[in-house]
């Protein structure tokens, strides 16, 4: 059982103290790098999306108005960062992998996925990814789910019946 | 529901994974240095900002139905920065701390190549899928001259890449790159089968404001340059993972003082238009370079000495990849192959070396 992030903690953090933002990185790094890494294709991803976190994380506390936990905030945060970062990934893939092969160049540096669950989360898109992950991973209320993602409660719904019947289509191929 | 049991049953072996123990160190370096990210803002926000900059497109879209602009110029002109840059301007390149487990491989020299055009073959492997599935090959041309441009004495470098079979445009790309030290400073892009320029631009760095400045004009379009100015990545460790277009790459390694058991990182910057961070900053990340060995090649273009070369990110945490480069034409890579990766892997081979 982990201890709940304290409000103070981000206020500190607001108020612009690294002590207290290397604080936050040991108390939540690893549960925030969990959440990345299971929304994004590679290792390296989700450690760049949690870089980017605690890197911007001074200015965007700002906006943080205390209306529900701190940590639910961040992990918010994290949601749309991953979002943000993976947002132009299916042209990229296609267009880089594709210029890379030409010229024979390395990709993306997505590396292999590392489990069962991770190989099967990698052949959704990554919104469909969010919604499963948050969801059925997470174990986030629909509500909460739409929160995170910006989306309605039905659109949550949907997508997630859109990434199970997905999945369960590849594991029927698989096995068939 | 019980449908998709088996599903929920697979996801339940989510692994847990551990935090690496030098990402503090990372955000510590990225934070002394004053780097800083601009994070997305929850999504009410958004969209209320999408709106308005919808409002705003249309707008701009009317004034331009009126002016019978084509907006495929604009699109082009785009286009033409997403192939990336591997070759570091000077000004930027003093700013670039070192990494203590990568020694800096000392500066390209322009001295080091000759000219000549050499053609080469490529074959497409995606996944178990290869040219011959339906994967058309491509050629690839590189011709390398000397010239001047401004005044300035300058190698020339062109390169012709077109699939040799299916649906494809051919892409011609001209760069001028400094005679003494190859810094590119003009890059031209034509789209072959459109038998057009898409657009033709000039880079410059200016190391007291930190920028990094393309100036490029679209043929038929306003007439008038449009001027893309991004920020140098501050003086820090903070150069990311990434792809890196190796567009110059023959001629880069063309120019480096490759020998036995030679090895170095070349720092590179990622001008993919994804690769740019949403506050302008370029990022920059090294290239490693590693001569492995020496031996003869035998390639549709003749017998040759080469260095076998390994390339790699370290951050990427990818293989390595291997070129065969001819120890005496230089600017030549006979040989090349990229280890299987998740979508797409290449072979390469040089088909022929016209030498002047």
């Amino acid at each position: 059982m982990t201890a709940p992030l304290s409000d103070d903690l981000a206020s500190r953090i607001r108020a612009g103290s690294g002590e207290a933002l290397e604080e936050l990185y040991r108390a939540a790094g690893g549960r925030l790098f969990a959440l990345a890494y299971r929304l994004m294709p590679s290792r390296a991803d989700a450690e760049d999306a949690v870089h980017d976190v605690f890197v911007g994380l001074p200015r965007a506390i700002e906006r943080y108005r205390e209306a529900g936990t701190f940590e639910a905030w961040l992990r918010r945060l994290v949601v749309r960062t991953v979002l943000m970062q993976r947002r132009g990934e299916g042209r990229r893939l296609t267009r880089d992998s594709a210029y890379a092969a030409q010229r024979g160049i390395e990709g993306d540096g997505a590396a292999p996925p590392s489990g069962e669950a991770e190989r099967l989360l990698d052949q959704l898109p990554a919104k469909l990814r969010a919604a499963v992950v948050l969801r059925e991973i997470e174990g986030l209320s629909h509500r909460e789910v739409a929160k995170s993602l910006g989306i309605s409660e039905a659109a949550s719904r949907v997508r997630l019946l859109r990434a199970l019947e997905r999945l369960r289509r590849v594991l029927e191929t698989e096995k068939g | 529901m019980r449908r998709w049991d088996r599903v929920r049953e697979r996801l339940r072996e989510t692994s847990e994974p551990a935090l690496g123990s030098d990402l503090w160190g990372r955000i510590a370096v990225s934070r002394a240095r004053g780097g800083t990210v601009e994070l997305p803002r929850e999504r009410g926000r958004m969209l209320a900002r999408a709106g308005l900059l919808g409002a705003m497109a249309g707008a701009v879209f009317l004034v331009w139905l009126a002016r019978d602009r084509r907006p495929a110029d604009d699109m082009n002109a785009i286009a033409g920065f997403d192939w990336g840059w591997p070759l570091v301007p000077e000004a930027v390149l003093a700013q670039t701390p070192q990494v203590d487990h990568l020694p800096a491989m000392p500066s390209p020299d322009g001295t080091r190549l000759r000219p000549g055009r050499w053609v080469y073959n490529w074959t497409l492997v995606r996944g178990h899928k290869s040219a011959s599935d339906g994967l058309p090959p491509i050629a690839d041309t590189v011709t390398l001259r000397q010239g001047s441009f401004g005044g300035e004495a300058a190698w020339l470098a062109t390169f012709y890449l077109h699939r040799t079979g299916g649906a494809g445009v051919g892409r011609l790309d001209s760069l001028y790159l400094r005679f003494s030290d190859l810094q590119p400073f003009r890059e031209a892009m034509f789209a072959v089968r459109a038998d057009r320029l898409e657009t033709a631009m000039e880079m410059e760095t200016d190391a007291t404001r930190g920028t990094f400045r393309w100036r490029y004009r679209v043929p038929g379009g306003n007439g008038r340059d449009t001027t893309v100015e991004l920020r140098l990545p501050p003086a820090s460790g903070a150069w990311r993972q990434g792809g890196a277009w190796h567009t110059q790459l023959p001629i880069l390694l063309g120019g480096l003082p490759l020998g036995e058991r030679r090895s170095g990182a070349v720092p590179m910057l990622g001008l993919a238009i994804h690769q740019i961070k949403a506050d302008g900053v370029v990022p920059l990340w090294w290239m490693n370079v590693r001569v492995k060995d020496r031996k003869q090649v035998t390639v549709p273009a003749g017998r040759f000495d080469c260095w076998i070369v390994a390339l790699s990110f370290p951050e990427s945490g990818r293989e390595e990849s291997f070129l065969e480069v001819s120890v005496d034409v230089r600017s030549g890579i006979l040989v090349k192959e990229v280890p299987g990766a998740d979508s797409y892997s290449s072979r390469g081979r040089e088909l022929a070396a016209i030498l002047p």
